[in-house]
């Protein structure tokens, strides 16, 4: 008496299936599981993300370049003129930097 | 002054600029730059099928290399302030500062938490 059911298709069968299905959908096909360094070379790159990280020079113009457009406007920047009242007020107090060291 | 980095780049201008910020962005530089001959020497060395005396040779060709052009040299620093430590990586900014900006309602959409 034969069963109704179909037999149950060998493991070498089914990974022929399978392999063949890898083949159509462009998957990989590693059934023993082999380091083939794949993955290093289908990843992406992240040197041009890492670079950017202290932001693009090219991306927004600086209050110096305004200065070299404009020089009739004769910009003054805060920051900058503050920077220099510290640097004297600390020379003042005999805080500043220290003189170089002549040849 | 001499340039002192093996190969001169642009220095940041839209962030705090220190002389660790400064080694920070030369290593981002020169990673970017060996990125592809990295990859290309780690893909040969790790992988198994390729016989071992090229792998060998791939895996010395990559410690040759400069340590600046390795990844792992890289650390997220503080963008408004140059530190490397607390750095909250969303912002790019130290917790010091963040919380200092925060407070000031400088960063779009962050508040303080009160229920």
């Amino acid at each position: 008496m034969s069963s109704v059911l179909k037999k149950v298709p060998t493991q070498e069968r089914l990974n022929q299936a399978r392999q063949l299905a890898a083949a159509i959908f462009g998957h990989p096909w590693n059934p023993e599981c082999k380091r083939l360094g794949t993955n290093i070379l289908r990843a992406e790159l992240k040197g041009p993300e890492l670079v950017k990280y202290y932001g693009v020079n090219e991306d927004i113009p600086t209050f110096k370049d305004f200065k070299k457009w404009f020089p009739e406007l004769k910009l003054v920047d805060p920051r900058e003129t503050y920077r220099l009242h510290m640097i004297q007020d600390r020379k003042k107090r005999n805080k500043g930097a220290p003189k170089k060291k002549k040849a | 002054m001499p340039f002192r980095f093996p190969f001169r780049f642009d220095i940041p201008e839209h962030s705090y600029v220190s002389a660790r910020v400064l080694r920070d962005q030369f290593k981002r530089i020169q990673y970017s730059e060996h990125e592809v001959t990295r990859n290309a020497l780690r893909y040969i060395a790790r992988n198994t099928e390729l016989p071992p005396r090229a792998r060998l040779e791939a895996q010395l060709q990559l410690t040759a290399m400069p340590k600046y052009t390795s990844f792992n040299q890289i650390r997220n620093r503080c963008v408004a302030s140059g530190n490397s430590k607390s750095v909250i990586s969303d912002f790019k900014l130290n917790r010091t500062v963040f919380r200092d900006r925060a407070r000031a309602g400088l960063i779009p959409g962050v508040k303080v938490a009160s229920w």
